[in-house]
């Protein structure tokens, strides 16, 4: 017995993800829609430059069309998903793209100089960024290593700061974003 | 497990989150989180911070021609790896995309009738000749890929393309089947009233047949519709119909496909 065709829009995510993994032209269409924006900033964000910002969300999302039947529901929403292909994505041109990794005993300001993504000065965007708004110390070990591609050994070589310390910043970072956060994630008002 | 050995595994929840593992640190504690609920438990709880810090990222709009290059790109995988059976109605019917600002804004800077139909506007050669193959062919021998490279055995997957006619304005319309299937694609679609969907139909001798496949053109007029099962099929045809559908035809067909016995 046929199903009824459902509107693309009518889908959540997920649902959009099992057809595209069905390769369904409609559905990752639809999917597409919904994350490209998001997609293509995070890109951006990333790598700093447009064309290898749209590249690299080119290469993402065919990687998703051609293997949307490996999103596993269990492991978190289909957005998170796909913007973490993007985000690693991204990180790997990073990095294939810098030489060498930064010099370690160089300055602060070097280092963050050595990644587009850690070199904003958009006034604009950086108030509406919300690791702008944690204390510089915990912005800086988490901008560096989600947007930057650090290791958190890395950032404790180039920072010298003991790893630990580190650690204890990206989790205090993290935990007074969460703690912005409702249960289901959505900004306390 | 002692309090010290597990604190050292919670430890590196936030930098796991930021991708800030070594890979033999993010194995290991990937190992560690299979058997840990209260690490779990914590990564589940702290996952929204990361989340967040992708939707704060100031938004930026690509170019239209992103979108086009991926799905002609997608088009070209469809036309080298097409699908080989239809077993059900399509689960999904083209709806336009939604009426936001950003899309109005996107949808003024396409050139006009610049479509995935519109094969010239193919960015990538590759791509240009994957599907121009399709459309010029007339019947292309497609080889399944799934099973491996060359020298597999892989099944191999007739594909026809069958052009339509259309009797309102430059619309225009083929019908690839494969197997038993079809995909209708069609270009320059009119504009609905308010409460009305296009209908395709099958005509078996001379019974017409309702499909599922009811649909909207996107704003650039073009449209995709599943036919799930074609046999016994001599025409496939396209009407305006209330939302909802209709049992019979309740407009004249727009779209007329002759399907070859």
């Amino acid at each position: 017995m046929p199903t009824t065709p459902q509107p693309a829009r009518h889908l959540d995510d997920e649902d959009l993800l099992t057809q595209v993994g069905k390769r369904d032209q409609v559905a990752f269409e639809a999917f597409y829609d919904r994350f490209e924006r998001q997609a293509f900033s995070l890109a951006y964000r990333i790598i700093g430059e447009r064309s290898a910002a749209e590249d690299i969300v080119q290469e993402a999302f065919l990687s998703i069309w051609k293997s949307g039947e490996r999103y596993d529901k269990t492991r978190g929403s289909a957005g998170a998903w796909a913007l973490g292909i993007v985000r690693n994505r991204a990180i790997d041109t990073l990095r294939s793209k810098a030489s060498r990794t930064p010099t370690l005993d160089s300055d602060d300001d070097s280092v963050l100089e050595s990644r587009p993504a850690t070199n904003r000065t958009d006034e604009q965007a950086m108030r509406r960024d919300v690791i702008s708004e944690l204390p510089e110390k915990q912005s800086k070990v988490i901008n560096l290593a989600f947007f930057g591609g650090f290791s958190q050994s890395e950032i404790s070589e180039m920072l010298d700061l003991p790893l630990g310390t580190v650690k204890g910043r990206m989790r205090l970072g993290l935990e007074k974003i969460r703690g912005g956060l409702n249960e289901e994630g959505q900004v306390i008002a | 497990m002692s309090t010290q050995g597990h604190n050292s595994w919670k430890e590196q929840l936030p930098a796991y989150l930021l991708g800030a593992l070594s890979p033999v640190e993010k194995i290991d504690l990937e190992y560690h989180l299979g058997g840990c609920a209260e690490c779990q438990a914590e990564l589940r709880w702290l996952a929204p911070a990361k989340h967040r810090l992708v939707e704060q990222v100031e938004q930026v709009e690509p170019s239209p021609e992103l979108k086009t290059r991926l799905m002609a790109a997608v088009e070209a995988d469809l036309a080298e790896n097409p699908v080989e059976a239809v077993a059900e109605a399509p689960a999904i019917a083209i709806e336009p995309e939604p009426e936001t600002a950003a899309n109005r804004e996107r949808q003024e800077r396409r050139p006009a009738k610049k479509n995935w139909f519109d094969f010239g506007q193919l960015l990538r050669p590759a791509a240009l000749g994957a599907v121009a193959a399709v459309l010029f062919a007339g019947v292309i021998i497609g080889y399944g890929v799934r099973g491996g490279g060359e020298g597999s055995q892989a099944p191999v997957v007739a594909q026809k393309v069958i052009p339509g006619d259309s009797n309102v304005g430059d619309a225009d319309a083929v019908m690839v089947t494969s197997g038993n299937s079809g995909t209708l694609r069609i270009t320059n679609l009119p504009k609905l009233e308010d409460g009305e969907v296009y209908q395709a139909w099958t005509q078996k001798g001379q019974e017409i047949v309702p499909t599922d496949s009811l649909f909207t053109p996107r704003r650039d007029g073009t449209a995709t519709a599943s036919i799930p099962d074609l046999s016994g099929v001599n025409t496939v045809m396209v009407s305006a119909e209330p939302a909802g559908g209709s049992e019979q035809p309740t407009t004249t067909p727009i779209i007329t496909i002759p399907i070859p016995s």
